[in-house]
Order: C-alpha cells, then structure tokens, then sequence
C-alpha cells in the first residue's frame, strides 16, 4: 500500500490522510483505508471484499438478514473468541453469537437451540445454585480481593451480584461497546482451562465440607469471614444435607455415594469465585486447578474424594505443624522462600501427587506469607509450609536419611498411638469441625473389630479400599503407628474425651487419607496391576518398610517412596514401585505440557530439567488415573453434577471435548503475560516464580478456610439473596471488572467516529455501515502553504512572455493611438480630399492638362505584335474583375476595335466567371470558351491546344463544337487582360510553354511592374499598361481622337495620383520630422 | 490500416507527379492531357464542393448564431444560381449579367476606391508609427516619386525638363528596381516551386495526408 497520495492534479506526493494537494491545492482522493471486520486487513476505500480473506468490507443495507451469515460465525469452532465489533461497526452485539460453545454444544445435543437471549439465561446456572455465601468480598482475604493493588492480578469486585456472577458464566454477550471485551476474557479461555474451572469450583464446594480443622487460629479465621458457620451437626444426616445444601451439591453428594458428602464450602466457592472474576476467569483456573487439582480427582470415586479431603484436613492442621516445627531441627530443614524447592514450575515434576500437591502449597503459601506477613494468616502459610517442606523432603533429600520424626513414626508404641488418636479426635470434637457421623461409624466399626477392618463396617470409601486385599489391615497395627505419630507431635490429648473412640476415629480419619493415596494409585495404575497399585498406594503410607505387612508402615513409606534401596523385601507388601508412583508424575507433566500456557510450560520444563539434573527422579511410564483425568476433556468435573442443572450440564460438555482442540486456545493477551509483567517488565525467564503472580496466589491454608457453610435453610439462602446488591444495568457491570491497567494497555483502541450522512453518490447506500475517520471529520485547517520557488528558467521564459505581450499591445495600442489621433475631422478630410480630387478630375479633364508625350517601349511591342498578326484568330483572355474595370474596361474596347479593324477572328475565354460576365458585357457576338477552370492547369491544356499538340475537340472536360475547336488550333495570338498578378503570370508562362504563341497583355498600371520582366524574357510580346498607356496607345498608335471618357478617368486618376503624392509627403513631413528631431534630442 | 490511410495518397501523388514531369519533358502529350483532364475535373468537383461547403458554413452560422451576413451570403448565392437556372430554361433574360453589372461592379469598383482611401490615410499617417525606418523612409520616397513622376509626366503642369526629368527616374526605378525585385520575387517562386515539386515527389511533405 502507497504511503503517500499521489495528486491527480500536479502529481505531487502528499502525507497519508491528506484531503488537499499541499503543492496545488487540489482536493486528492481518500487515503482512508477500509478495515476488514473479518481480518482486519485495511484496504482502499474503493474496495467491497477483502483482499485477504474475502469478506464483505461494506455492509449490505439492503439485505440485513443476510449479514450475520456472511460472518464467520464466532462460535462454530472449538475456540473461544472473544465478542468483538468490527471497527467502525455499531449497534449492539449480537449475544447469541457469542453463546458459550460448551453452551451451544449441550443445547444442540440436546436437540435445542438457543433462540434467544431469555433462553441462553434459562441455561445459565443459577445464583441461587452456585451463589456465594458472602454477600460481598469484604471477608476474603486481601490476595482474594486485592482491587486497590495495582500490581496484584485479582482484582475482585468488592460486591458480588448475581448479575456479576452471571457475568462471569456468561461471556459478556450484550457489551454496548468494546470495552466489555475486558470483561469477556472468560469466554477466551481455552475450553479446558474452563473445564477445570468448572471443575476445581465445583470440586472444592464438593471436597471441602470436611476441611474444618480443630485449630483455633483457623477456626477464628473462618468464624471471622463467615458469620454463619454451619454446625457440624446439621452434616450428621444426609438428608439435612440435602436439605440445607442445594440441589446439584446433593445430587453430586448421592452419586458419589459419599456419605461423608457435606454442603459445599461456599466460602472457598466464593473465593474462588471472586478469584476467578478478578482473574478474569483465567489466572484462577490454573491455580484452581493446582492447588485443588487433587479436585481434578474424580468425585464419583469416593475413596479419591475422601481421600483428598482427609488429606486436605491433615494438612491444614496446626498440630502437625507444631510437631514439625519442634523437630525442624531435626527434621527436614525448611526451605527458604528464594529456595528453588518453592518453586511453582515443581509441582509438575514432583514424585508423587502428594509432594507435588505439598509443594505447590508449600509454594503458594510462601507467596502469600510474603504478601500478608503482617496477617494472621500468615500463621496459617507457616504451618502449611511446613507440612509441605517435610511433605517433599524425602524427594529432595537424599534418600538414605530418614527423618528423625519419622522414625518416631515407626518406633512409636502402638497404645500412645490410639492414645494420641484419641486426644487428637477429642480436640477436633471440640472444635465441633470434625465430622461426628465419621468419626461414630470408624469409632463403632473398630469397636467391633479389633484386629481387622472388615470391608462391612468400613464405611464405603473404606470398604472400596478394603475390598483390595492389600488394604486389610488391622486396627492395632494401624493405632500402633499412628501413635508414634502423635506422640512425636506432641499432642496433648483433650480431657474429657472418650480415648477409645477418639483414638479409633482419629485413625480412621488417619487412615482415610492414606488409604486414599492408595485409591489413586489405584487409579493410576489400574485395576489389572494389582500389585502395582498396592505398592503404589502403600507407597504413599510412611513407614512401610518397618513392618511390609502391617499398614502402620504406609506412612512412613510415604515418605520414604524416594528411595528405592528401601524396597521391602517382602513381595506381599504394598510398598513395591514408587517409581512408578512418579511415573505418573511424569506423565501428568507431559499431559499438561500441552495444555499450559507456553509460560507456565517453559516453567515446567526448567523444573523437569532440574529435577533430571539432580538424578532422583525415576521415571515411570504409565500415568496415574487421577492425574489423567487432569488433563483436559477427560476431567471429571461436573460427572457427578449432572441432576444439577445448568452448571453440571454445561461442565459434562467439557468432557466431550477434544484433547487437540484445547491446546491453542489460550487468549492473546496471556500469552504475553509471561512475557510482560503486570508492571510492564519483562519477565526474567526462570523457574522461579515470579513476583506478581507469587502474590497472587493463594495459600492453601486460605482456600481451606474459605470452604465454608453454605446456608441450612432455604430462608438463609432467601436472605442471602435478597441480600445481594440489585443487578446493575449492563454497562455499570462492565465496568466492575477490574482489569489491570497494564491489559488495559494491551487493548487496541477502537476508532469511533460520527457518523457522516452519505446522501448522495455511490456511497449513499452504506449509510452509517462504514464509520468515517476522525481525520475526515475534522475540520481541515490548511497550514501554512510551502513557498513556491521559481527556477531561474521559469523566470526568464515569463519574462519573455510579459515582454511579448507587451509589444504586442503597444503595436495593437499604436493603431489605437493613430485611430485615436486621427480623429473624424481628418478622417472625413482625407475623405473629402480624395473624392474632391476623383471628382474634380472628372468634371475637369483639363485641370491637369493630361497629355500623354512620349509611347513607352513596351507599348510599342504591344501595338507591333497586333498588328503583325492582323487577320489571325486572336485568342481574348479577359481575366479582371469589376474593380479593376475603370482602368482595363478602356483597353478592352480598344483593342477589340484594333482586332476588328484588323480583321481579326477574335475567342475569348476567362479563368474567372467575373471575367466571363465583362465578355458577355463588352463580347457579346464574339465565339466564347467560357470558363476555362484549372488555372494554370487549364492553361497548359489550352497551350497545347493552341500549339497544335491536341487536336482542340475537348477542353478542360468540355467538347467544343467544330468551329471553334479549329478556330483554337489557328490562334495566333494571345491578349490578356488582368490585374492580378497570378493570372498575368499562368498566361504568361503556361500559354506559352508549349511554342511560340506570342501573348500581349493588357494590364493595370500598377501591375506593370510585374509584367516589365516577362517582356525582357520575351514571355510578353507586349504590354499596355494603365489609362496613361491606354491614352497614349489610342493617341498616338492608333492616331484616333482621345476617347473623353479615356481622358475624364485619366484627369481624375492623375489628380488624385497628385493628391496622394502630396498627402504622403505632407504625412512624412508632418510626422517624420518632429520624430527625427525627438530622436536627435534623446542622444 | 494507418500506413495504408497515409500510404496510398502518397503513393499517387509521387506516382501522378512522376507522370506529369515525363509528360512534360517527352512528348507524350496524350499522357499530358489525361492527367491535366481529371486535374480539371477535379477542380471544378472541388469548386462545386466549395460552393456546398460554404453554403453549408454559413446555414450553420444562420442557425446557430444568426449572423445576417450569412443569411445575405446565402440568398445571393442561391439568387444568381437561381438566375442561372432560369437563363439557362429562357425564363429570364441576361438575369446573371445584369447583377453582374448592377451589383458587383459598383461593389468591386467602391472597395478599389476604398483600397485607395485606405492607402492615402495610412500614407499619411505613416510616419506616426513607432516602427520608423529605413524601409519605411524608402517605401515613402518610392512613393511619393512614383505618384509625383507619373503625374508630371502625363500633365503639362511642369516644364518639360522636369518632365523629362520624372520620365527618367520613372524609367530608372522601373526598369531597375522594380524590375531587379519582381525577378527576384520570380526566381525565389520558381525556387520555392522547384523545391516543392521536389518534396512532393519524394514524399517528404504531403498536404493531401493534412
């Protein structure tokens, strides 16, 4: 595309956007360029169709319905985009065409279609389903809620609405302009970022009931943002639950057939939530993803949701972060937050689902100790911190060094064990957060069973894990290591507390948990490697290798899976392959090597290569279920919501999607995140995480916290509502968003323009389609104009130019001057003067005594001429005109007297027709050739029809009659009459061409001049000229009486010869002298 | 299509040039004459062209301007031929001669007279014109003589020394100058005709291609 316009007029280049020639001023064609909505390719404004991509580039008027065909649909493919207008494009966006494709995809398997705006809101989930506890996001935590902090990517809303919630469901599909494009950012994540949205949401409000923890400082911390904290009791039966939890968390509870199901934690819901609209639904997910991505645990399976709560309940407790922190000396030394260890990019690479789960915590809770140390969260991160750091100590440490507590683990006494159980239930029942129901059924279920947990009175997520042999285990042996546990935690026990049950439901909580990390070995390796599983499950368990056959040495394997001399040496034993318990670890790293960002890859890959570097990674080659199921289209979020409504249909149409289609679907604008910081830095490429997102993430102590209590009554979830703001219009909600400014920064502007009323031309017809440019609206001030140079040739050639017109007006202005200073006095002077004297010489032939003295010479030859040929056919050329008449008139009659006297044959014949009128005047009777056309043509026809060459019988295209053709062949001289030169000259030379044809001419006295030569070259055989000759011819050669007549024009020519004479000399002494005088003075 | 629109005419014209010239210098008059025949019936086609071509400038200045003097143009020319017609069927008699004599006579004899007004004033006025030199001195001179010699010379107004005396400058300035200018005038026309026929014959200037 030119860069300049190119001036039709002077051809001149001029700027882009240019409406007048800078060098002539004339008006230059439109350099504005029509932007494709399709490609956004700009292209001139002459065009209708893209030269990219074809499409339509004017809007058609005339067929509206037509245009959103001819638009590439924003939703049939597998890709989110996000709703945007075309530049230049008004009116609202269409919101069906932004429908959701998980949304659209449902609606068409269903064999529906979503015709409406109404029917996409009938299809999004409810607020009354997934609604928030809170009311507003003043309780969450500041890196929940962070709007004020420029630097901090959350940014949530401090109100939450159920317009905002459906906001973040529903990809703003009514934006009144583009700035609701920001906002729109869910509806440009990739599909499986939203499935595990979906996913780690619905998954935490499923797992997070039991994530009450007996440590006051949580508990305060969750009393503190929740204000309304369900009663434990009220999870004591399941139909309560289902009565105070909604619908789809009920449904999800019974299809799981876990009876530990309790009312979703809405405050992590609300958390998350908030998150996820700060984030734009899309910094969250991942997060969501990593640090519930245990929720990527299938909820159906009850062993791997127990499993992941019990887990999630340990590790939240404070009393395993004082035991670890009286033994962090001893124990694994802590790494310090700028360790690598704390790393995010670890995660993927740690051994197993638990270090990594651990370490991501351990991660995000030094994040969010650095964030908020001066908060009593903070407490919350040590412990959690610690917990991880002894977590992944065994995977990073070297392997032959045990831990000091965990020896104590395998050293402890089994009835301080049941003990600390015991204690530790009692003090969880205190806190009233410990699920009474689980804790009554493992607590009678032992009672009955002292040595063997039979699969009958095991509850069901038990009775799963003892329905795999390896999993039999005997209560005491369980008990017995537990209590070298506890007691190493130094646990006081809680008085008052039956030690019995406590003990018994202490290690079955215990146990659940680690049973679980069995379920997912399970999982992982699947049901036909049994033996695989076992070892993989048990693996997880500490202690193991003290006793292979007792489950009281799983935990300590746990931790010691890192080492693989410390395989047991006993077949039976569970702990068999922890490499390929990391195997799967390797394997979820690959899977999600594809559907990260590239950022979030690279950082995966920098930690794959430094855990390879370190050589303590065995890899394995299959990979765990539960991690499978991490990866996209294959997540179990939302399979067990499917009685939920809207939300659990929407994420059951993530599972149907293709692995392939997810991968490249992570918006633009994140992308460049790991490239640009939200303070516009380039991020450093490194394994650390960085700063601003290290800030951002939460802790996972935190996001327990949030796992709240949803109401216990339809009344409270009424209040609840009718708590909520009132929906905001549209535009007021597209502006809660926060968007960082530095995205903010990213969003290209959109040209807005008045629009110009094209009433007339060919345009007239995209009316307000095509937005004009501002630089076309604009008032065009015209600057300064350049200053035209002249080139020194230009200038020389004006001034020549000016010179000429000026002469030539002066000479123009000369004539004037004469016309001016003759005037009509002089006019009519000169007039009278000569008219007196034409007069005069006619009243008065005398007056001059005109008389003619002396024959001049050629007169004579004239005169000898006739005369010699007398009795020959003398041919009579008249070739004058009536104005030369008073003068050749007189020669005329003259001679053909002379002629006739002479006896003479006499033809005329004329090349003029006014000389064939003064032969029909003065030749009446005389044989006549007419006219003879031709001129000298003509005339060199005749002469040689007259020198006997032809035989005469036509001429000039004429036939002449008998007679006369002969009397032609005899002609034996030719008299011309003329005045005019031409003529004289055709006879003189044409005539006589062909032989001696002897010519006289009878000529005006001012044509003698002309004649005088041809006489000398004897062409003229004679010549009379004028009246003078005319008188002296008839006087004196022919002795006649001088013809009055003759004599009166004469008398009169003479006279006013005389007064011509005069007037000329009188002129040039007048006006010559005083000139020469004037030019005499000036040198 | 164009070397043939420019080709052909050049090609005759060199052709019916080459064939004139040899009629001229062999004897072929018959050649001579059959070439002069359609050169004269060209010219009078022509002539016949001109007159429709006039009458048709001028309809058009009647109409579209109407300009008197072509109206008047117009009835006289159709009058006269008319008046042919009409000599020609004996209707009328002499009806060409007569306005001949009675109409274009007087006209031509009072534009002669005319003429000579006109060249009396600008006689005298000649001096007042800023272009004054030796040529105008010269032409003035001649005149004045001419017109004071011819006038002494046929009168008896001076004696007869000084008339013998015009009678020979008149003479001088005849036989000499004028005589010396109108051969040379002639010369550089038979010239001028020489080079033409020439290029025409070589085809180096074509007016028919004009």
């Amino acid at each position: 595309m030119s860069k300049t316009i190119t001036c039709p007029n002077c051809q001149a280049a001029n700027t882009p956007g240019s409406k007048f020639c800078n060098n002539c001023g004339n008006r230059l064609p439109p350099s504005t360029s029509l932007i494709c909505p399709n490609c956004n390719t700009p292209n001139p404004r002459d065009r209708f169709y893209c030269d990219n991509c074809g499409s339509r580039l004017v809007k058609d008027q005339k067929e509206p319905a037509q245009e959103p065909e001819e638009k590439p649909s924003l939703n049939t493919g597998s890709f989110f985009s996000l709703p945007a207008r075309p530049p230049g494009q008004t009116g609202d966006l269409d919101p069906l065409q932004i429908v959701p494709d998980w949304l659209r995809k449902q609606a068409e398997e269903a064999g529906e279609d979503i015709d409406s705006e109404e029917d996409l809101r009938l299809r999004m989930p409810k607020i009354e389903e997934i609604g928030p506890l809170e009311k507003t996001t003043d309780d969450l935590p500041d890196w929940l809620v962070d709007e004020e902090d420029s630097d901090a990517i959350i940014g949530s809303p401090r109100v939450i609405t159920t317009e905002h919630y459906m906001n973040l469901v529903d990809p703003p599909a009514k934006e009144a302009d583009a700035e609701l494009d920001q906002v729109a950012d869910t509806a440009d994540l990739p599909d499986w970022l939203n499935n595990l949205t979906e996913a780690g949401e619905v998954d935490e409000v499923t797992h997070s009931d039991d994530l009450s923890t007996p440590d006051d400082a949580l508990n305060e911390w969750l009393e503190s943002i929740s204000g309304d904290e369900p009663e434990s009791d009220d999870l004591a039966d399941p139909q309560e639950d289902e009565e105070i939890t909604t619908d789809w968390l009920f449904n999800a509870a019974v299809e799981t057939s876990e009876p530990e199901t309790t009312p979703p934690d809405t405050d992590s819901l609300s958390g998350l939530e908030a998150d996820d609209e700060a984030l734009g639904g899309e910094m969250f997910d991942w997060l969501a993803e990593n640090l519930v991505d245990t929720g990527s645990l299938d909820p159906l399976d009850p062993s791997v949701v127990s499993d992941f709560e019990v887990t999630r309940s340990e590790t939240d407790d404070d009393w395993l972060a004082d035991f670890n922190a009286e033994d962090e000396d001893e124990a694994l030394a802590l790494p310090d937050d700028d360790d690598d260890s704390g790393d995010l990019a670890d995660w993927p690479t740690d051994k197993d689902f638990g270090e990594t789960d651990l370490s991501s915590l351990a991660d995000l809770t030094d994040a969010v100790a650095q964030q908020d140390m001066q908060t009593e969260d903070a407490e919350l991160a040590d412990w959690i911190s610690e917990i991880t750091d002894q977590e992944e100590a065994p995977a990073a440490d070297t392997p032959d060094v045990q831990p000091d507590w965990m020896a104590e683990f395998t050293t402890a006494d089994s009835e301080t064990f049941a003990e600390e159980i015991e204690s530790k239930l009692e003090a969880l029942e205190e806190d009233g957060l410990t699920d009474p129901i689980l804790a009554a059924d493992v607590l009678a279920d032992l009672a009955e069973d002292d040595t063997a947990v039979s699969p009958e009175s095991l509850p069901d997520w038990l009775s799963d894990l003892g329905s795999d042999e390896t999993l039999v285990v005997e209560t005491d042996e369980r008990a017995d290591g537990f209590t070298d546990l506890f007691a190493a935690a130094d646990e006081p026990p809680l008085a008052g507390e039956d030690e019995s049950d406590l003990d018994v439901d202490t290690a079955v909580a215990e146990t659940d948990w680690l049973t679980e990390m069995v379920r997912m070995g399970d999982d992982a390796f699947g049901a036909d490697d049994a033996e695989e599983v076992e070892g993989t499950a048990v693996a997880a368990e500490p202690d193991l290798a003290a006793s292979p056959d007792s489950i009281t040495a799983e935990p300590a394997d746990l931790f010691a899976a890192d080492w693989p001399e410390e395989e047991p040496e006993d077949e039976d034993t569970i702990l068999e392959s922890p490499s390929d318990w990391m195997a799967g670890d390797t394997m979820l790293a690959e899977a999600l090597d594809e559907e990260m960002p590239d950022w979030l890859d690279e950082l995966g890959t920098a930690a794959d290569t430094a855990a390879e570097e370190e050589a303590a990674i065995p890899t394995g080659e299959s990979l765990p279920a539960w991690i499978a199921k991490m990866k996209p289209g294959s997540g179990f979020s939302g399979a067990g919501l499917s009685d939920t409504g809207g939300l659990s249909e929407l994420t059951d149409s993530y599972t149907d999607l293709a692995d392939d289609t997810v991968a490249t679907e992570l918006p633009d604008w994140l992308e460049d995140v790991d490239e640009i910081g939200p303070s516009g830095d380039l991020v450093e490429e490194s394994t650390d995480i960085p700063e601003w997102l290290a800030d951002s993430i939460p802790a996972d102590a935190e996001l327990s916290s949030l796992s709240g209590k949803l109401p216990e009554s339809d009344d409270e979830w009424l209040e609840i509502l009718q708590g909520l703001p009132p929906a905001l219009p549209i535009e007021e909600r597209v502006f809660q968003a926060d968007v960082p400014d530095w995205i903010m920064a990213l969003k290209p502007t959109e040209i807005v323009a008045e629009p110009v009323i094209q009433e007339g031309g060919p345009l007239s017809g995209i009316r307000d389609v095509i937005g004009i440019e501002t630089a076309v609206t604009e008032t065009q001030v015209n600057g300064s104009t350049p200053a035209f140079t002249v080139s020194p040739e230009q200038t020389a050639q004006a001034t020549l130019l000016k010179q000429l017109t000026l002469a030539d007006k002066a000479s123009t202005q000369a004539f004037a001057r004469i016309d001016t200073s003759s005037n009509g006095l002089v006019r009519m002077l000169l007039a009278g003067l000569l008219l007196a004297a034409i007069v005069l010489g006619l009243l008065q032939p005398n007056l001059l005594r005109v008389t003619p003295n002396q024959v001049p010479a050629h007169l004579s030859l004239g005169y000898d001429t006739i005369e010699s040929f007398a009795g020959e056919p003398v041919l009579l050329a008249v070739e004058y005109t009536p104005a030369m008449a008073g003068e050749l008139d007189a020669q005329l009659e003259m001679l053909l007297t002379q002629l006739a006297d002479n006896g003479s044959p006499v033809i005329t014949v004329s090349q003029s027709a006014a000389g064939t009128a003064v032969i029909e005047k003065y030749a009446t009777d005389i044989p006549t050739l007419g006219l003879l056309p031709g001129q000298a043509v003509g005339l060199r026809q005749l002469g040689d029809c007259l020198a006997g060459k032809t035989d005469c019988t036509t001429l000039a295209g004429r036939t002449l009659t008998g007679s006369l053709s002969q009397s032609l062949g005899d002609v034996a001289l030719v008299i011309v009459l003329t005045g005019e030169r031409d003529s004289l000259v055709d006879w003189a030379e044409q005539a006589t061409l062909s032989g001696e044809i002897p010519v006289v001419a009878g000529v005006t006295q001012s044509l003698v001049p002309v004649a005088l030569p041809y006489l000398d070259t004897e062409q003229l055989w004679g010549m009379i000229g004028g009246l003078p000759d005319t008188a002296v011819y008839q006087q004196q050669l022919l002795n006649q009486t001088p013809d009055a007549a003759i004599m009166r024009q004469l008398s009169a020519q003479t006279l006013t010869q005389l007064l011509a004479a005069v007037l000329l000399l009188a002129g040039g002494l007048i006006f010559g002298i005083p000139h020469l005088l004037q030019r005499d003075g000036e040198s | 299509m164009q070397t043939i629109k420019r080709g052909l005419p050049l090609a005759i014209a060199i052709a019916f040039g080459l064939l004139t010239l040899i009629g001229l210098l062999l004897p072929l008059p018959d050649l001579t004459d059959l070439i002069l025949g359609w050169v004269g019936m060209l010219a009078a086609v022509a002539m016949v062209l001109g007159v429709l071509n006039l009458l048709a400038v001028h309809t058009q200045r009647v109409t579209a301007e109407n300009n008197l003097y072509s109206l008047v143009l117009i009835i006289s020319v159709l009058a006269v031929w008319g008046l042919a017609v009409t000599d020609a069927l004996a209707i009328t008699t002499d009806g060409v001669a007569n306005v001949f004599n009675w109409v274009q006579v007087p006209l031509e004899a009072a534009l002669a007279s005319l003429m000579a007004f006109f060249l009396l004033f600008l006689g005298f006025h000649m001096f007042k014109s800023h272009r004054r030199n030796i040529g105008l001195v010269l032409f003035w001179l001649t005149a004045t003589l001419i017109l004071f010699s011819t006038v002494f010379i046929n009168t008896a107004i001076m004696p007869s020394s000084i008339r013998n005396l015009f009678i020979q400058i008149q003479e001088i300035i005849n036989s000499y100058i004028v005589i010396a200018g109108i051969r040379g005038l002639l010369i550089g026309i038979a010239l001028g005709v020489i080079t033409m026929s020439l290029r025409l014959l070589l085809g180096l200037d074509q007016p028919y291609n004009k």
